[in-house]
């Protein structure tokens, strides 16, 4: 049975995966978009959690970005380690953590690969069908391991589908593929491996 | 026609990893009994059986009765294609794996590896064979079924340098499995072992651990070790070996080329001069003749080289997300590791440093996103480099030095 999380721990927890991020990205993130008014919609999450010391709220050059803290990090790994216990799934996502790594190696090596042809540095030039065919790959492997992940969290759900949405468009425009300003591959891939790290209270 | 060779008759038509194993075998390389390891037993090969067509019929039962010359298992399944056998890397390679497979599952894990080819690779393989590569031809790849070994330590050894090609031997290791030791999850130890001090006692430790690995006894025996097969194929080797229960044994070895080397630490070209934000002109990578002063500044710290090109600024030591604040556009970031929370962080910066990490990090990768010259696995840099230091990043060749206009430091 796939478990939904508090809200105030979707909220402290896109944060988290997100790393900066306005309101609108964290509530679309946490599941947030369409509350009712029984619901207190994230924005009052986020401000309970600034109040407590958990995020801060960051402004450069007119963009502005919640982050997290070291005490929002550190609460909101407690958080997750109970929630991971108490529906007995730590084992599981533990497995799907191992099952990763290979993956993690293909998907930023790709990421790597391109990256260094692009900026003409490479000794082993890469071409861009190579690159989305590796990527193309570690998303058909990520099919099954975010079912097995969604099996026990419900908030696993997603990554695979912007991921390929980010391999589909970079065959046309390859800023897809690294890109920190959309949802590119790696940014969501990136964040994917934060949550797993985050969830099973790991360090990077 | 028998369908299976045992590793140490592995030539070329078994793949190129049980080909190099095979050699190996033959030549005594990695079969005998030694005692430079601290508390080693000797050097092995797994037994191994090396399956040449999996669609041909009968190679099932002859595995099967291979099986007790291998061990009780579990076993290792791996694909004996190496990437300098076609277009295959080796991160492929690692999905191309079946391990700790017990009895029941050995046949099916056998016949997945052998179909794990794809298209492109098929028909480079077919042209090498002298197949025609029509399209639907299915090839298969050679598999090496090989007894599981249960890593206490794990590493790679190169009998050059893998980033300056120099004539040393890098031994890199780290506990428990080989895994994290490319996907940048970890920093490995790493010893260094000049070619012409290999028969010395002699070994420098470039990169130590909390928890120290290897022993520069242990270290000198592996490099020891890789010269030897080194000596006997003739071209520079790329080894990769595990110690459990005090015997060295060796997975894999092949020669070391430049294709090698870039799927670990590729040095990075020349710097790309005056086509990134904050970069300065060179400098030349030595000591300037004028007046005998250290006008390229004094060297402060190495890692690997992650981001190209050459930036100079102020350092900022970040320990942690609640000391963000510190940090001023333009900055030299100087931390542990990113997530995503530190990416406005390297926006901003001119410079990046990290402490640990390989060339594939986030960090890298978000860092050659912005354009901007990156460092990382840069031992002790935190401690090494304070807040206010000017300093310039080579992010090409994985150097920092003290920014020359400010004095250098003693």
């Amino acid at each position: 049975m796939s478990h939904l999380s508090d809200p105030s721990l979707r909220v402290l927890h896109a944060v988290r995966t997100l790393g900066y991020a306005d309101t609108d990205r964290i509530a679309a993130k946490a599941g947030m978009e369409n509350n009712s008014a029984a619901v207190p919609d994230a924005t009052e999450h986020l401000l309970a959690a600034q109040a407590r010391g958990w995020i801060m709220w960051t402004a450069f050059a007119g963009d502005g970005g919640w982050s997290l803290t070291e005490d929002g990090k550190t609460h909101g790994e407690r958080l997750l380690a109970a929630e991971l216990d108490a529906i007995g799934a730590r084992s599981g996502v533990s497995a799907v953590y191992e099952d990763f790594l290979p993956l993690n190696v293909l998907v930023a090596r790709a990421c790597t690969e391109w990256q260094l042809t692009e900026l003409d540095v490479s000794t082993d030039p890469v071409s861009l069908t190579a690159t989305l065919e590796a990527l193309q790959r570690g998303a058909e492997a990520l099919e099954s391991l975010e079912i097995r992940l969604v099996a026990h969290l419900n908030r696993f759900a997603g990554y695979r589908s912007r991921f390929l949405h980010a391999v589909g468009q970079a065959a046309t425009d390859p800023g897809w593929i690294t890109s920190t300003e959309r949802d590119s591959a790696h940014r969501v891939w990136f964040e994917l491996h934060e949550d797993l790290i985050a969830t099973l209270g790991l360090t990077r | 026609m028998s369908h299976i060779i045992a590793l140490h008759e592995a030539d070329r038509r078994c793949g190129g990893k049980a080909a190099g194993l095979g050699a190996l075998s033959r030549d005594g390389i990695a079969t005998r009994r030694v005692d430079t390891l601290s508390g080693s037993e000797g050097i092995a090969i797994p037994p191994g059986a090396v399956i040449l067509d999996a669609s041909r019929d009968g190679w099932k039962d002859e595995l099967l009765e291979t099986l007790p010359d291998l061990g009780p298992g579990p076993y290792a399944v791996r694909s004996s294609w190496l990437e300098e056998d076609g277009h295959e890397t080796s991160f492929a390679g690692q999905l191309r794996t079946a391990l700790n497979v017990d009895q029941t599952e050995l046949l099916d894990a056998v016949d997945r590896v052998a179909h794990s080819l794809d298209a492109r690779s098929t028909a480079a393989y077919a042209a090498r064979l002298n197949k025609p590569s029509a399209d639907g031809v299915t090839v298969l790849v050679p598999v090496l079924v090989q007894q599981m070994v249960d890593p206490d330590v794990s590493g790679v050894v190169f009998t050059n340098h893998p980033v300056t090609a120099e004539l040393q031997c890098v031994v890199e290791s780290i506990w428990g499995l080989g895994d994290r030791l490319v996907n940048g999850s970890v920093t490995p130890e790493r010893w260094v072992i000049p070619h012409d001090q290999a028969a010395l006692d002699h070994a420098t430790l470039e990169h130590g651990l909390p928890e120290p690995v290897l022993t520069a006894h242990d270290a000198r025996a592996i490099a020891g070790l890789a010269l030897q097969a080194e000596a006997a194929s003739g071209s520079p080797c790329d080894m990769e070996w595990t110690l459990a229960d005090g015997i060295l044994w060796v997975l894999q070895s092949r020669p070391l080329t430049a294709l090698n080397a870039a799927g670990r630490e590729s040095p990075l070209r020349a710097p790309l001069e005056g086509s990134m934000p904050g970069v300065v002109p060179s400098a030349g990578p030595s000591v300037s003749p004028r007046g005998g002063e250290h006008e390229v500044g004094t060297l402060l710290v190495t890692g690997t080289p992650a981001s190209p090109g050459r930036a100079a600024g102020a350092v900022t030591v970040v320990p942690g997300l609640d000391d963000f604040a510190r940090f001023r556009t333009g900055d030299v970031l100087v931390c542990s590791t990113t997530s995503p929370a530190w990416t406005p962080l390297l926006a901003r910066a001119s410079a990046v440093i990290t402490e640990t990490g390989g060339i594939l990090a986030h960090a890298a990768i978000v860092a050659r996103e912005f354009g901007i010259p990156t460092v990382v696995a840069a031992e002790g840099a935190m401690n090494l480099l304070a807040s206010g230091d000017h300093v310039t990043v080579d992010g090409s060749h994985g150097v920092v030095t003290s920014y020359p206009l400010k004095e250098s430091h003693p």
